[in-house]
C-alpha cells in the first residue's frame, strides 16, 4: 500500500509524543498494583492546582452524591478512591496531551463522552466479570486513543477516514484499514506502550474491535477485550456521544455470551452511564 | 384565507402526539443499529435500548410532575 498519508513515520511520531506528566505517571503506579500510599497521591494532586481543580469538581459532581461539600483534596480522594482518582488524572492529562485546538475537524467533545461512557460502563460491569473495576475504567477511558493520535497527528489521514465513513456509511475501523491499511487500535496500542500501560490494558486497546476467543483455560470468563468491546457497543447504543451519524458497531456473540447481561442488569447499566457521563463531563468541563 | 369550496374536515386529524413522540425514537433506533438492520440481523443491543427508551419514556411525565411540585 502507498504510503499516501505519511503513516510511515507513526513509530516515529509516537515517540516523539510527550510523556504522560510525572504525577499522572506515578498516580497511575496504582493501577499495576504498586504501593502508592494515598498521602503521596494527596501531595502529586495538590502540586498541580489543574489536576486539584478537577478532582474536587468531581468529587463535587451531582454523580457522587456530595454536591459542594468536598473542599479538601484529602476529602476528595478518600470519597472517590485512590483509583477512580487515577483514571480522572489520566483523563486530565490526556485532554492535555492532545488538546481540541490540534486536533482540527474531529469532534473532540463527541471522542472524550463517547471514552467516558465506555470507562463507566467497563467500570460498572467489571465486578461481574471477576475484572478489576478501576482497571477497565481506565482501558475504556484510552480504547479509542488511536483516534486521537490519527486526528492530530495525521490530519489528511483522518479527514479522508472520515470522508469515506461519511460516503460510504462503513465502519470507522474498516474505513481506516482500507485506506491506511492499519486502524486507530494498532495506532492507540503504539502509544499505550510508550506510555507503559499495563500490558492487559494494551491489550484491549489493540484488540477491542476484534476480541480474541475465550481461553480454552476459562471457556465462560470475560477478559479486559472483551469487557471493552462489548461495552464499546453499549456505550454507542446510549447515543451519548451526540453525532449524527453514530452507529452501533457489531459485538461479538461469544463475549455476549459471556458478558451475561440480563434485562434489569442492562436497565440499571443504561441508568447509571447516561447520568453519570453527564455529571463527569460537567466535572471535566467536556 | 381558506377557499370556502374546498371540502372542510369533518372532524380533527387523528391525534397523532403520542405517535409524533415516539416515531422520531425509534426512527434513531433504526439508524443507530443500521449495520446490522441493514444484513436483516438484530443487534443483541436492540430489544435492550428499546425497553429501555420505552421505560425512560413512561417515566418522564412522572419525573416533570415531581419536578414542578418540587
Amino acid at each position: 500500500m502507498l504510503d499516501t498519508y505519511g503513516l510511515s513515520q507513526l513509530p516515529h511520531k509516537v515517540k516523539d509524543l510527550p510523556v504522560l506528566p510525572q504525577a499522572v505517571l506515578e498516580v497511575l503506579q496504582v493501577l499495576r498494583n504498586d504501593n502508592l500510599s494515598a498521602e503521596h497521591c494527596i501531595q502529586l494532586i495538590e502540586k498541580d492546582p489543574a489536576l486539584a481543580a478537577r478532582t474536587l469538581r468531581l468529587a463535587n459532581s451531582a454523580f457522587y452524591g456530595a454536591p459542594g461539600r468536598v473542599a479538601r483534596i484529602a476529602d476528595a480522594v478518600s470519597m472517590l478512591g485512590l483509583r477512580t482518582v487515577s483514571g480522572v488524572l489520566a483523563a486530565a492529562a490526556l485532554t492535555q496531551a492532545f488538546p481540541a485546538s490540534a486536533c482540527a475537524g474531529f469532534d473532540f467533545a463527541a471522542y472524550w463522552r463517547h471514552g467516558l461512557a465506555v470507562a463507566m460502563s467497563a467500570r460498572s460491569l467489571a465486578s461481574h466479570c471477576g475484572l478489576d473495576p478501576e482497571q477497565a475504567f481506565l482501558a475504556g477511558l484510552m480504547h479509542d486513543i488511536g483516534q486521537l493520535v490519527l486526528a492530530a497527528h495525521f490530519p489528511a489521514a483522518g479527514n479522508a477516514v472520515q470522508a469515506l465513513m461519511t460516503s460510504t456509511d462503513v465502519p470507522r475501523v474498516r474505513a481506516e484499514q482500507t485506506l491506511l491499511g492499519q486502524d486507530h487500535c494498532q495506532v492507540g496500542a503504539l502509544l499505550a506502550v510508550h506510555w507503559r500501560f499495563p500490558a492487559p490494558i494494551v491489550e484491549a486497546i489493540a484488540q477491542h474491535h476484534a476480541p480474541p476467543p475465550a481461553a480454552a483455560s476459562a471457556p465462560a470468563a470475560l477478559d479486559l477485550t472483551g469487557l471493552v468491546h462489548a461495552c464499546d457497543a453499549v456505550a454507542h447504543a446510549l447515543d451519548l456521544a451526540g453525532l449524527a451519524e453514530e452507529a452501533v458497531p457489531e459485538i461479538d456473540l461469544s463475549v455476549w455470551t459471556r458478558l451475561r447481561l440480563d434485562e434489569a442488569r442492562a436497565m440499571r447499566l443504561f441508568a447509571s452511564v447516561e447520568g453519570g457521563v453527564r455529571d463527569m463531563c460537567a466535572a471535566l468541563s467536556l | 384565507m381558506t377557499d370556502p369550496t374546498l371540502p372542510r374536515p369533518a372532524s380533527p386529524p387523528p391525534a397523532s402526539e403520542p405517535q409524533a413522540a415516539v416515531a422520531p425514537a425509534d426512527a434513531r433506533q433504526q439508524q443507530l443499529f443500521r449495520h446490522t438492520l441493514r444484513e436483516s440481523r438484530i443487534h443483541p443491543l436492540a430489544p435492550l435500548l428499546r425497553r429501555y427508551r420505552s421505560l425512560r419514556t413512561l417515566a418522564a411525565p412522572n419525573s416533570d410532575e415531581e419536578t414542578r411540585h418540587a
